[in-house]
């Protein structure tokens, strides 16, 4: 993806090119563009090929090690408000939760999966990205709609949008074993170390270990207006304190087959300070997470034409509510089990044309010390075929998912089973061979169940919940370019898309109580634009430039005779974008990156004084690399929000105002 | 029109020295109310949405027609968070803040005299629930399980006593309070204070789960509603549902009988407003009035299905028109008004989670 630049990035290109071989394994033969090896002077040799995101029938958007690094990225999250056309609701400061939603379906429409495996939560539905680092993370990806990628698991077609996070895998041609050492620390109190080790244990083995540890005060201060009189103060009870231990073990048992054993470990306590409440700074809400789970993926390529992977993960989450009130302590605890396994099969009897099918299975439990508390069990069973025809020119998938669920409870009533096919289809064309512009055209129905919490939370839940659907359609036009002018590398792409969520889960107040009821309608119209551009000023100095920007027009259309009727949902922009321009040097990096997103209303009925104002997001990241044999030394400040707002992306959750942090990486 | 109210409150204001308090028998003379004979308008609480901030005091005028915005912001330019519960008492306003944990005291057009900050002695907020009115004092319940007692005359907090897990709505009847204790739903008890030393006299075991009504009736006695489990939950057995019940409580022997099923209750002379309307028993809902000496049950013609969410039920003290509140989900809530005999007259819009309406009557 991005070319060789000097040896003093080998590391990150290394993991880089690994990544895009991986990914590209996956991905059938490249057309004559993508197939192009292209020479770039002042570097040795390097194979450079068209980027998925452009060749992809649906909207795919990479970020690879290299950019974050650029861009001065810390977490998911950060990285995550970068890509076009999604939502990353957050809640302020390290602790606070993080979650993403594309093109205002909700989050609980996003998959997110871990090395190719997914991660999920059925109490709530959905996944705070929070919980994941980026010092070990090799390369974030985020699909909407139905990847191309057949050769998946049949979760992998079982959400409107997937964020998947790849972790580094090692690369032992120069050495035997690499350390990668990371110290992080800024303001309010973040002390963030982190290592990276890996050996290789033989020719066909190797084994990465990574240990992390976060601490935080997150105690900063904001400003906040409260009619004409300012709240001028600093969250409280926001501490945060994480350990975070991996261990993954690789293994080829032949040329052909492969097993990938991780062990993942996640430990956190951290306060919540809550939203601002007038008049009342109490805070003493305290939240503990463990979450513990091994996966393995293993994998058989028979020969050129049959391939077959197979997953499995055992996940168990454990929380902990605390909370110290004068009406008395509450403490309630949350258990919940995962199991997983899953088996695809992909096959390409004729050249360019394949099948795949994928047949998955999920057990999760929920365990909960509440009142009247129903122990709910869900079985899944999932089956995906798909096909995928790709030619020089043209390119079509179609795929169909069959989902089954059924449930129990201990205590009163279960949901019914429910039954769902769900189709899928993509097609691409590129319609001259010199020019570099495709079209594109997908369309997806996929559901979100519902999760156990909108089922049998107290006496919120309602187990007779219908599944909320999703209809999604797609069109787009991609252009990229090598060599134009000054410009060695230049994409652009365009996307319209429609879509319609029907029979949306929402709580909704009954008589002193709220119940989870299917009622909302939302149909959304919007437009992704993205640019990058990659531009060699001199043979030292080179930058790079992305940009993206979103119209989003989200409208409650559940009741024309209502209030909220054609009123844009809660919490969502109309136009938000978010843009970065770095200057690469052989003395130091420099970064400038910014995100912006419009009004906001926090109310169905946008009345004005639920208005969040616009916000624009800058920030400065300088970082420079220094060598010393095969020691790589990298250092990095970052000033972080410049313009020292303490904007609300969740109404009376500020942000934290201008803040620096200072990253040491150590690689060998 | 948002100014006009305005004034013409402010003209009316002075005409209302001898206020009626939260509840018609609160006052402290032993002599009986005058019948009141003219409405002016009413305060409509809107306790605003959770952790929102968005709690607002609006003022609708009966000779207009008309509903105010925000007195509060209007009065002093900031939202004053939530607003659980307002009481009318002298010449003063008492607002009952859970979640901004205050209880303010205020003019009769909104503006803050002093705001109590009502923390506990180990710094914890008390958070402050409903409040009544009786012998010069304000008495508010709170969540860290007391009734506090709040002199009208010196502004401060005089005294304090523990009643029990959750206490709710309250009364004040013939120097004594009734608090309903509702354990968060786990609790079946009426606590007795007396009002003068503030010191628990005694638990009245009632139906499970007494919350939001307790009132002291034109008769005398105390009716508490009890919410009960939830009839109709799936996850308990029919055999073990209790229903929404109306009680009534002699003030004296502490008697408690069970009279009809209701979720609010709206007292006037020997005539109960009832609405009924059981969580998960859609079949159930129904509006009468229940005469409180024969136990006669009279329909109204309100449907209650043309509601989103009934919040309260209350009664003009002169005109007898009925004034329901209808919480929708995302959008200004409403108030419906009707004839006593159930004549729809009118919508009138106004805030977030509106929870009750306080006439000013003379």
């Amino acid at each position: 993806m991005h070319p060789v630049r000097s040896t003093g990035s080998c590391f990150v290109a290394a993991i880089h090119m690994l990544a895009a071989v991986s990914l590209q394994a996956q991905t059938v033969p490249t057309d004559s563009i993508t197939g192009r090896i292209h020479e770039i002077p002042d570097i040795t040799v390097s194979a450079r090929r068209t980027p998925p995101a452009i060749t992809a029938t649906s909207p795919l958007q990479v970020m690879g090690k290299a950019e974050m690094e650029r861009l001065g990225l810390h977490d998911v999250a950060d990285a995550v408000r970068h890509f076009s056309g999604v939502s990353v609701k957050d809640y302020g400061g390290i602790g606070g939760l993080k979650t993403v939603s594309v093109r205002s379906m909700g989050a609980q429409h996003t998959g997110v999966s871990y090395d190719g495996v997914s991660v999920s939560d059925c109490q709530s539905g959905q996944v705070d990205i929070s919980r994941f680092s980026l010092d070990n993370v090799s390369e974030l990806t985020l699909t909407i709609g139905q990847t191309d990628n057949i050769y998946q698991a049949a979760r992998a077609f079982a959400s409107a949008g997937v964020l998947n996070i790849q972790t580094a895998k090692p690369d032992f041609q120069d050495s035997p074993f690499h350390v990668y050492a990371n110290l992080k620390t800024g303001s309010f109190g973040l002390a963030n170390p982190s290592v990276l080790y890996s050996q290789r244990l033989s020719r066909k083995s190797s084994l990465s270990v990574y240990g992390e540890y976060l601490r935080a005060d997150g105690n900063y201060p904001f400003k906040m207006w409260n009619g004409n009189s300012l709240i001028d103060s600093k969250r409280n009870n926001s501490d945060i304190r994480t350990y975070r231990a991996e261990a993954t073990f690789y293994t080829a048992f032949t040329a052909k087959q492969d097993l990938q054993i991780k062990a993942y470990l996640f430990d956190s306590e951290r306060g919540l300070p809550g939203g601002v409440i007038y008049d009342n700074p109490y805070a003493a809400e305290r939240l503990s997470d463990k979450n513990y789970f091994g996966q393995f993926r293993y994998e058989n390529r028979f020969n050129d034409r049959i391939k077959l992977q197979a997953l499995g993960k055992f996940n168990y989450s454990w929380n902990r509510d605390y909370n110290n009130e004068a009406s008395g302590i509450t403490d309630d605890r949350y258990r919940q089990t995962e199991t997983y396994l899953s088996a695809t099969l992909w096959a390409e009897p004729v050249k360019d044309l394949s099948f795949s099918v994928a047949q998955d299975f999920v057990y999760n439990y929920l365990h909960t010390t509440l009142d009247q508390c129903q122990y709910p069990q869900r079985y899944t069973v999932l089956t995906a075929v798909a096909a995928r025809y790709r030619h020089r020119k043209f390119s079509a998938t179609a795929s169909l998912l069959n989902t089954f669920i059924t449930e129990n409870v201990r205590i009163g009533t279960a949901a019914d089973d429910r039954k769902r096919l769900s189709p899928a289809f993509s097609l691409s064309w590129k319609p001259f061979d010199a020019a570099g512009l495709r079209l594109r055209l997908s369309y997806k129905d996929i559901f979100r169940t519902p999760t156990f919490n909108d089922l049998y939370y107290l006496i919120i839940g309602n187990s007779g919940l219908r599944p909320e659907t999703t209809r999604q359609g797609n069109f787009g036009v991609t252009w990229s370019s090598f060599r134009l002018g000054c410009l060695d590398f230049i994409s652009l792409s365009a996307d319209a898309y429609y879509n319609k969520v029907n029979d949306k889960i929402v709580a909704v107040p009954s008589m002193f109580v709220w119940r989870m009821m299917n009622v909302g309608k939302v149909e959304t119209v919007g437009v992704d634009l993205n640019l990058s551009a990659e531009c060699r000023i001199s043979r030292q100095i080179k930058c790079y430039l992305t940009g993206n920007y979103n119209f989003m027009q989200a409208e409650d259309v559940t009741d024309p005779s209502s209030k909220t009727w054609r009123n844009q949902i809660v919490y969502t922009p109309r136009h938000s974008g978010s843009g970065s321009l770095t200057v690469e040097t052989p003395w130091a990096n420099l970064s400038y990156n910014v995100t912006y997103a419009s009004e906001r209303y926090t109310l169905a009925q946008n009345l004005p004084q639920y208005r969040i104002e616009p916000y624009a997001d800058h920030g400065l990241s300088l970082s420079r690399k220094l060598q010393w044999k095969r020691h790589q030394l990298r250092i990095q400040v970052d000033a972080l929000n410049l313009g020292n707002k303490n904007y609300e992306i969740i109404r009376f959750y500020p942000m934290p105002g201008r803040n620096y942090k200072l990253t040491i990486n150590y690689y060998l | 029109m948002k100014k006009n109210w305005f004034y013409l409150a402010l003209i009316a204001f002075p005409l209302m020295a001898g206020m009626t308090a939260c509840n018609n028998n609160d006052d402290p003379t032993p002599e009986p109310d005058p019948e009141p004979t003219t409405t002016f308008g009413a305060y409509i609480v809107n306790t605003g949405n959770w952790n929102q901030n968005d709690g607002s005091l609006q003022w609708y005028d009966m000779t207009e027609q008309t509903v105010s915005g925000d007195l509060y912001a209007a009065q002093n330019g900031k939202s004053i968070g939530d607003l659980q519960d307002l009481c009318l008492y002298g010449s003063k306003l008492y607002a009952i803040c859970p979640t901004s944990n205050k209880v303010e005291i205020l003019e009769r057009n909104g503006k803050v005299i002093k705001s109590l900050a009502t923390n506990t002695q180990s710094g914890q907020p008390m958070q402050p629930r409903y409040a009544t009115a009786g012998e010069g004092c304000i008495f508010f319940t709170a969540y860290d399980g007391t009734v506090s007692k709040l002199d009208t005359l010196t502004q401060t907090i005089t005294a304090s006593v523990a009643v029990g897990d959750h206490p709710e709505a309250l009364t004040y009847t013939n120097g004594k309070l009734f608090v309903n204790i509702s354990g968060y739903g786990a609790e079946n008890k009426v606590a007795v204070v007396d009002a003068k030393s503030m010191t628990k006299l005694q638990d009245i075991t009632v139906l499970l789960n007494p919350y939001t009504q307790c009132v002291t009736g034109d008769d005398g006695y105390v009716y508490v509603v009890s919410n009960g489990n939830y009839a109709g939950s799936e996850s308990i057995p029919e055999s073990q549902w209790i229903y929404q019940t109306m009680q009534r409580i002699d003030p004296d022997t502490y008697a408690v009988e069970e009279l009809c099923n209701a979720t609010y209750i709206a007292n006037k002379g020997d005539k109960m407003y009832i609405l009924y309307a059981e969580y998960y028993l859609p079949d159930t809902h129904k509006c009468f009035v229940y005469d409180l000496n024969t136990g006669e049950e009279t329909t109204l013609p309100i449907s209650l299905s043309d509601f989103a969410s009934p919040s309260f039920i209350q009664i003009d003290p002169v005109t007898e028109d009925i004034y329901i509140g209808d919480q929708v989900y995302g959008a200004l809530n409403s108030i419906r008004i009707y004839s006593k005999d159930g004549q729809f007259k009118k919508t009138i819009e106004t805030g977030m989670s509106t929870s009750n309406i306080r006439f000013v009557a003379e």
